[in-house]
Parts: structure tokens; sequence; C-alpha cells
């Protein structure tokens, strides 16, 4: 396996270097969100990512495909050793010529995270391990390298600061008094922003790609429905992390741990569990007043 | 108020791709601290002190040593759980992007930074049972219920058990 330093080589040569000579492997990216392409003989078959939804996302978040029909399909093809693709489409799950677009879509949509994202270090390595849900044949990379870019413009080009995956998104007090629904996916990305989901999280929560939730997110934001922001300092670990002695917090506990009542019966221990103290143990899901401090 | 705990939990998920939630709760199953979304923050620490104490017994039955974490996958995404010391567990929840292989790398400095927090509190006598204190405590447990079905057995009828 060779890193190559990012200071002598950007990733775009280094990924031309993959294409010009029909690389056939794995470039292993490390950043934010990071990732992993894969090639045959120098085109893209596969880019999975931790940014972005995979196939598997979109298809069972939407619904287009039942849980139970895809793990079939995943089991047969892992106990075949066959193409997950060759499985769904054979079953009658997925059209094979949409399956093809929808491939395309978020291995383009990966793509776009990752490059779009920080990329701090890359190697490259040999392998013939059999992936799932291959394109093939595979994409030529310049192009997708040229689309990550025209998106990462296209999303410029709307008012504000840039937009990053990696930013909040919180509703307005006009977006709460919306009226008809908005359609075009907004209404459910608008029902899970809570302030504290990134753009990339709410793209997973609502099972669509990555660049459609970002595009959707900055048209909201040039209409005032909702705001976003970077990830909040305070959530940096403070200077002196000891809490001082005796210091109680409003809620009755201290910085360690809660106190317990004496008049609680029916102590379920930790270890020593039987099938009898795992009952016990569950009585205590009763609903309780919240100890947890709440996020802000 | 500086908060030590939820703060270094935030710090993990703003480090770690995926994470959707996190939640701190002691050993014998109350909740701590949570930073969660819709999910109940008590049946979550009780499922954790739970899972956290049949998972490590599993580790021992197949003689694997130390626990690191134990590991649900779903359709919707991932939990993993981890042993604090021998005071708390932290409960992590994600989406089906979480990136496992930072989490694997972050982790360990989130615990030990929540562990020397939860060390440097003062301990209260009721706050904490110690293995001592659950080893005794459950002695009494058994004797008391004993009693009590001794009692039933004798027609003598009994209290709440």
């Amino acid at each position: 396996m060779d890193t190559v330093d990012p200071s002598r080589a950007p990733f775009g040569d280094a990924l031309k270097e993959c294409v010009d000579s029909k690389f056939c492997g794995v470039l292993w990216v490390e950043g934010w969100p990071g990732g992993a392409i894969y090639l045959e003989d120098g085109r893209i078959i596969a880019c999975h990512t931790p940014g972005a939804p995979s196939l598997e996302v979109i298809l069972l978040r939407s619904g287009r495909i039942s849980e139970s029909d895809w793990n079939a399909a995943f089991t047969a093809a892992a106990v075949s050793d066959n193409q997950m693709t060759a499985e769904l489409t054979s079953r009658g799950l997925v059209g094979a010529g949409e399956l093809e677009a929808l491939l395309r879509t978020t291995v383009a949509d990966a793509v776009f995270a990752l490059v779009s994202g920080r990329i701090a270090s890359w190697r490259t390595e040999l392998s013939k391990e059999s992936y799932s849900l291959l394109l093939s044949p595979g994409v030529n990379a310049a192009w997708l390298l040229a689309e990550a870019t025209r998106r990462t413009k296209a999303l410029a080009a709307f008012p504000g600061p840039a937009l990053s995956a990696l930013d909040r998104v919180a509703l307005t007090s006009a977006a709460a008094r919306r009226g008809p629904p908005l359609g075009q996916g907004r209404d459910e990305i608008l029902a899970l922003a809570d302030g504290r989901r990134t753009a990339r999280d709410l793209a997973f929560a609502s099972g669509c790609g990555l660049y459609t939730t970002m595009l959707q997110l900055i048209r909201m934001r040039a209409d005032g429905l909702v705001v976003t922001s970077p990830p909040s300092r305070a959530s940096k670990p403070p200077g002196s992390p000891e809490a001082e002695p005796g210091t109680e917090d409003s809620d009755g506990t201290t910085a360690g741990l809660p106190r317990r009542r004496k008049d609680r019966g029916g102590l379920p221990q930790p270890s020593g569990l039987s099938r009898r103290n795992v009952g016990g143990s569950l009585q205590m899901l009763r609903p309780r007043s919240e100890r947890g401090i709440k996020p802000d | 108020m500086d908060d030590v705990l939820l703060a270094e939990m935030r710090a993990l998920q703003d480090k770690v791709t995926g994470i959707t939630g996190t939640a701190l709760a002691s050993r014998d199953g109350l909740i701590v601290r949570e930073d969660t979304r819709g999910a109940n923050p008590d049946n979550l620490a009780a499922l954790a002190a739970t899972w956290l104490a049949l998972a490590q017994r599993m580790s021992g039955e197949v003689g694997q040593g130390t626990l690191r974490e134990a590991m649900t996958r779903s359709t919707g995404g991932i939990v993993m759980i981890y042993a604090i010391g021998s005071q708390a567990v932290l409960v992590v929840i994600g989406d089906e992007g979480l990136d496992i292989t930072r989490l694997h790398r972050q982790s360990q400095a989130t615990l030990d930074a929540i562990s020397a927090a939860l060390a440097s509190a003062p301990p209260h006598a009721e706050a904490l049972l110690t293995e001592a204190e659950a080893g005794s405590h459950r002695s009494q447990v058994a004797a008391s219920s004993s009693a009590v079905r001794r009692r039933r057995g004798q027609g003598l009828g009994g209290g709440a058990a």
C-alpha cells in the first residue's frame, strides 16, 4: 500500500493516475467524510462513504424495497457469490435500467460527498475483493470529478455563506408558520431538522441523496425557512475537565452519578443476572421524570 | 453551567460521522446524561445497563477477556455500548452511515475523559453501588425473598414482594 503525501500530489492527480494506469483496486481516502473509491480498469465501479446515503439506504428508507426482500437478496448473493445487482433484478425487485440509474446517482453522490469534504490523505490498495452493488461498466472518473465540481459551484451560487454537509440545520419561525405543503421533499426535511442534525444527517434520515438534500436546504435557507450553522464550539471539552467537589446540578445529580433514593425497591443488579433479574430490570422501564440535561 | 460529561459526548458526536445520539447511564440503569432524539432516556439507561452486563458475561463465558464494546446492527442503524470502568455505560447511536472505523479510534479518548470526570466527583453514599455493596445487597434481597416465600408457604400471607 502506498500512502501519498497530499502536499506532493493533489487528490485529483492521484485519481487521474489510477485512471491512466487502469488501476484495479481501492483508493482509500482519509479525512471527513473520507471513504473508499473502487476502480476496475481505471473506471469507478463503486464509492462508499459515511458522508452520503448508500443505495441500500435510499431503497429501504423510501420503501422501494422491503427489508425482507433486501435481506433475502443479500443472503442469496452472499451464498452464491453472486452480484447483489443481479439478485435484485432477477427477483424482480428493481428493474435493470432503474437499478443502474440509481447506482450511478448514488456513486455520483458519494464522490461528491468525498471530494467536497476534507481530504487528509489517501492510499491505493490492490484488491480482487468482490464487492456488492457494482456499476458495470464503471464510470469515467474525470466525469464524476467534474460533476462534483459542478455541484459545488451550483451550491455556491446561492446567497449566504457556503453550505457544508457538516452544518447544523434549524427551523426559523417562518417555517413553523408555513401553510400548505411545500412539496419536493422539503416538508420531510423540515420535519427532521432539529438544530442538531447536520445536512448530511438529514440526507440519511430522509433517505435522499446528499446533494439533493443540500440543494433543498440552501433553497429553503434563501427562502428564510431554515438557518444553518457550523458545529458548535461549545461541544468541545472544556480546558479544566475536573468537576468542583460538591458541585450539584439543578437536577440533583453531581457531576458524577445520580443519587438513588432509598424508597426505591427492587434494585436490579448489573452482574449475576438471571432471567428473573432481567425481568426485574425491565420493570424500571416505566416513565419517570427526565434526569438528563436537555440539549440546547 | 459547564457540563464536562455532555461536552465529551457532544465532542464525540462532532468527531465521528453518523452519530445521531449518545447517552450515559449508571451501571444500575439510571440515566446520567442524554443527548438523543425521541428515545426514552430511562428505557435507554435500563436497557444499556442490562445489555452491558449480559455482554460482559458472554465475553467471560467464552473466555475472551475484557469486553471492548457491544453492538447491534439493524436496518436503520447501529447502537454501541461501552463500559466506563465499573461505574457507567456509554451508549452511542448511529445511522446507517456511521463511521465505525473512526468511532473505534475516537471512542477511547472519550471513555477515558468521562471516566476521569466521574472519578473526580466525590462518592455519594447513596449514589453508587460498588461491586461489594451490590453483592451484599443481593444477599440481603435473596434472604428477604426466601423469608417471604417461607411465610407464604406456611399460609401466613405476605406483604409486597
